[in-house]
């Protein structure tokens, strides 16, 4: 009796389909992607929740098809990583340095991507890959001189010498 | 009825005598006032020494870098970070005791310094500011200079 139901049970677990969603990008690109992996988003997460049944592709009007595929990539390989605690502190996220080695080969794009991923984190509401990102970033400016950072994020010095001394005076106190 | 007149001492109060009498340690102040009436000293002192660039962000918080310096036309992929993603990135390097980073930041650009300083002053400025202990409670037989 057992050895008759156990192959049907194993061949109803087979054949429960995984959902699949479809999103949308800002430049009308669709991207077919897993529901528990679409659920890493907050954002979403919250419009299926709302919505009984999505049909139709879920407009994601503020991240382009690249970024989308690269945001869709973070998420599949962090699909069963537990969730961040709800009353997580902010704090406790910032001191965290680590990151991990797969998410710095992740992050290892030119910058523009790099930025527009962080956007597509907040948008989205994805904390952990924000976290990522913004370490990174934190990451690329630890060590270097106002110089080195300026070139490093191609920014312009639109100081006046005297405001340089200003600053540098007004926050002696700041010492290590 | 002697007794009446004149009523022997009694060794026991009711209980709101007893209240009445211990009415002075009701005005002492607990330790969560005491702590709530430093810290909100703390940040008088800093609000008070605090340069004036530094509040200039909180006037535009909404906006990016990049709208922000839109009329120099000027780009860089940085720019395109809300204030309060860049005041993130600066709130991780401050975690880490990074003062000589933020320092750094500070000094990079305009809108940089208008979002590290405060970054700065948020993280490491406690601890330097003159602490001066409040006036005296006149309830209190206690005040916050004397040790308890």
């Amino acid at each position: 009796m057992s050895n008759t139901q156990a192959p049907a049970t194993v061949k109803k677990l087979t054949l429960v389909p995984t959902r699949l969603l479809t999103l949308l990008s800002s430049d009308s690109i669709e991207k077919k992607v897993a529901r528990d992996v679409a659920e890493r988003s907050i954002l979403i997460k919250n419009m299926l929740e709302d919505c009984a049944e999505f049909d139709q592709a879920i407009p994601i009007p503020n991240v382009t098809s690249s970024v989308l595929t690269k945001v869709i990539e973070w998420c599949e390989h962090h699909k069963n990583d537990p969730a961040p605690a709800a009353d997580e502190k902010v704090d406790s996220r910032k001191k965290s340095t680590d990151i991990d080695e797969w998410d710095q080969k992740f992050m290892q794009v030119d910058q523009e991507m790099l930025f527009e991923i962080i956007l597509a984190a907040n948008y989205l509401d994805i904390k952990p890959l924000l976290d990522v990102g913004c370490k990174t970033v934190a990451n690329m400016i630890k060590g270097k001189s106002p110089e080195e950072i300026r070139e490093t994020f191609n920014i312009q010095n639109d100081f006046t010498p005297e405001e340089e001394d200003q600053i540098r005076r007004e926050n002696q106190w700041a010492e290590e | 009825m002697a007794l009446m007149e004149n009523p022997a001492p009694r060794e026991t109060q009711s209980p709101w005598e007893r209240e009445e009498s211990n009415h002075h340690l009701r005005q002492l102040p607990d330790s969560s006032t005491i702590l709530q009436g430093l810290t909100t000293r703390l940040e008088l002192t800093v609000l008070t020494t605090m340069p004036e660039s530094v509040s200039s962000v909180l006037d535009d918080a909404e906006l990016t870098l990049g709208e922000r310096r839109a009329q120099t036309g000027r780009t860089s992929d940085a720019e395109k970070l809300p204030v309060e993603l860049l005041s993130f990135i600066f709130e991780i390097l401050a975690a880490r005791r990074g003062v000589s980073e933020l320092k750094n930041c500070a000094s990079t650009c305009r809108l940089w310094a208008d979002v590290a300083l405060p970054v700065l002053y948020r993280y490491c400025g406690f601890g330097i500011f003159e602490y001066k202990p409040p006036q005296p409670c006149e309830h209190c037989p206690l005040t916050l200079n004397q040790s308890f």
